[in-house]
């Protein structure tokens, strides 16, 4: 219902007033929406159930305390009766083929403390023929300080394209 | 509009016609090839006497009707049944369309519908009733703008937008230009009247000309140049992302316009790629957008632009030219295929890939990265480290999804999806398994960032085709 009644501002003497209006805007008590949050998770690395199986080779990464991981992977290789990288990679049997890589989010690299040195020097190069994103047996291993302290996951991507 | 003296060098000049140079190689080519012109202008231009003019100097048997006032007898003649009384014959006049070599259709847009439709089998098969007009060679129309293509001051009453698969079938469709555009010199030429009424006659050097073009172009026609085809899918496909409609026919009249206006000009294959060559097929490029013609005048700047792709797509040598073709190239898929199959080398692969992840759209580069991320890996690409590196960087994101949405819901309502998660729902359901897996990840990609799928079907469509090219025959 609409009724005209006197206005308060000056040089205004009716202004037209809905008492239906009012009373809802009144009554209303708060906003009219509310904020809904959800989370949205999805992959397609590592699982086993779905139509796409890019299914998860090897988990790579080691703790190096507070060493230099180059120095120590040096001392490793001597360890290990290795003259250089080169001749430790003819001579240990990596994963052949060429793999995505996703930096490992429940990572809890090896402690290389408690890892024996064969496995310590796997994880070394392995972590020596990856980039943030590939695994690439063809190359030769680089190690640097921040390829040899990322924790990786490696999958076989040959799946996704099922 | 005839002042002979002193005679500026055109041949359409020559004629008397003034202020159609910048347009005479695209009408001689059109003379050359013998494919319909249209043209375009405001009353009193001179579009009809350049045409009659045109008839004059060939010595061609011309007729020149009104489309505003003619009836269809005036243009087959009266029918009668022949003697057995089988079929129908029409009585001639000299008015008729029968005996012509050139046909002027004047004011083709104040027509009749059912006019046009006849004239539309005129104009573009040579044919009235179903029977061929043998003699005809030439089919030329003039109309004034549309009434939804005129900036300011004249209305044409009863001009109405030509019926665009009418207008399609002109291979050159020019803007004839007003006062305005003339030159002084052509100013003072159109405004004498010395001359008025003379039949046009340059001595028989245009016949000559035309004839000697004609036997050329037809010689030609079955070896046209490779950088003329390459031209006319490179701009046609380079208007249509512009949002600028090119049919499959109208490609291939561009490709005889371009063929014959290169012979009028005397460019040789070798020459193309000069700078005249670059100006002539901007001008047939102009002179080849029908839309005009139905009060669509396209954006000038675009039309520009497309031709500048087009034209260093395919006259740039070497590597470069590969390059703007995989950038010319809309479809993500074909963007795979010409990658994977005539990519020249690791580092041109390379420099497409990132160019391609910089420019290209978010959600659209996200789409070619998941899609290519897993072949490179495996090798299949022919891309250096690098690209493989710029690959994973956007695709990781793409390929494991975890993310907070947030969305209004009202408060009558609950157990309400994201908006976008109920748009891309129907698209998902009816996908095979492992497509709809690959969808969804990018689909949540983009809803997790905040972009928007403009058509989420055709998206999803186009990135499974992508995923097909890398998938190398892997993915059905």
């Amino acid at each position: 219902m609409t009724s005209l009644v006197p206005s308060q501002a000056p040089g205004h003497c009716l202004v037209a007033w809905d008492e239906d209006l009012y009373e809802r805007l009144a009554n209303s008590g708060g906003p009219m929406s509310r904020r809904r949050t959800e989370r949205l998770s999805a992959t397609v690395l590592g699982r086993d159930d779905g139509a796409i199986r890019c299914p998860r080779v090897l988990r790579v990464g080691l703790d190096f305390g507070r060493r230099n991981p180059l120095t120590w992977v040096r001392g490793l290789l001597k360890t290990c009766g290795f003259a250089d990288e080169r001749e430790a990679r003819a001579a240990i049997t990596l994963p052949l083929e060429p793999c995505l890589c996703r930096t490992d989010p429940a990572a809890r690299p090896a402690s290389i403390d408690t890892l024996n040195p064969d496995d310590a020097l796997y994880h070394a190069l392995v972590l020596g023929l990856c980039t943030p994103w590939r695994y690439d047996p063809d190359r030769p291993v680089l190690w640097t300080r921040a390829s040899l302290t990322r924790q990786l996951e490696l999958f076989d991507g040959g799946g996704f394209y099922a | 509009m005839s002042d002979r003296s002193p005679q500026p060098g055109g041949r359409l000049a020559a004629l008397g016609a003034y202020g159609f140079e910048a347009q005479e190689p695209v009408i001689l080519a059109a003379l050359a090839s013998g494919d319909p012109i249209l043209l375009i202008g405001r009353s009193g231009t001179g579009k009809t006497f350049l045409l009659n003019s045109i008839s004059e100097a060939l010595g061609l048997e011309h007729r020149h009707y009104n489309a505003s006032l003619i009836s269809f007898d005036d243009l087959v003649g009266f029918p009668y049944p022949d003697e057995a009384k089988s079929s129908v014959r029409f009585l001639e006049t000299p008015a008729t369309v029968w005996g012509a070599e050139s046909v002027l259709i004047d004011e083709i847009s104040r027509c009749k519908p059912e006019h046009q439709n006849r004239l539309f089998s005129l104009v573009h098969e040579r044919k009235i009733q179903g029977l061929a007009l043998t003699k005809l060679r030439y089919r030329w129309a003039a109309m004034n703008p549309c009434t939804t293509d005129q900036s300011s001051g004249e209305e044409y009453l009863g001009a109405e937008p030509l019926d665009a698969a009418l207008a399609d079938r002109f291979a050159v469709i020019l803007d004839v230009g007003d006062w305005d555009a003339l030159s002084d010199a052509d100013r003072r030429r159109v405004a004498n009247p010395a001359g008025e009424g003379v039949t046009a006659n340059d001595g028989g050097r245009l016949k000559a000309e035309v004839a000697r073009w004609q036997a050329v172009f037809v010689e030609q026609l079955d070896q046209c140049p490779a950088v003329i085809v390459e031209y006319v899918c490179a701009v046609t496909t380079a208007l249509r992302d512009g949002d600028i409609r090119l049919s499959p026919r109208r490609a291939r009249l561009l490709t005889r316009t371009l063929l014959a206006s290169t012979i009028v000009q005397s460019l040789s294959p070798d020459a193309l790629g000069s700078r005249a060559g670059d100006a002539l097929f901007r001008t047939v490029l102009e002179a080849s957008l029908p839309q005009r013609a139905w009060g669509a005048t396209p954006d000038a700047d675009k039309v520009a632009a497309a031709h500048r792709l087009a034209w260093d797509a395919t006259m740039t040598t070497g590597v470069g030219r590969w390059v703007h073709r995989f950038h010319l190239e809309r479809a993500l898929d074909r963007k795979a295929r010409l990658l994977l199959q005539e990519c020249p080398d690791r580092d041109t692969g390379t420099l497409v890939v990132e160019q391609l992840l910089a420019n290209e759209p978010k959600p659209r580069a996200a789409a070619f990265a998941l899609a290519a991320y897993p072949a490179s890996v495996a090798g299949r690409l022919p891309i250096g480290a690098e690209g493989v590196n710029d690959l994973g960087r956007f695709a990781q994101p793409l390929l494991t999804v975890n993310a907070e949405i947030s969305w209004h819901e009202r408060l009558s309502t609950s157990n309400s999806t994201h908006p976008e998660l109920a748009t891309y729902a129907p698209v998902l359901s009816r996908l095979g398994a492992a497509r709809r897996e690959r969808a969804q990840q990018l689909f949540y990609f983009c809803i997790a960032n905040n972009l928007t799928v403009t058509n989420a079907r055709e998206f999803e469509q186009e990135f499974h085709r992508c995923v097909q090219a890398f998938g190398d025959g892997r993915t059905a």
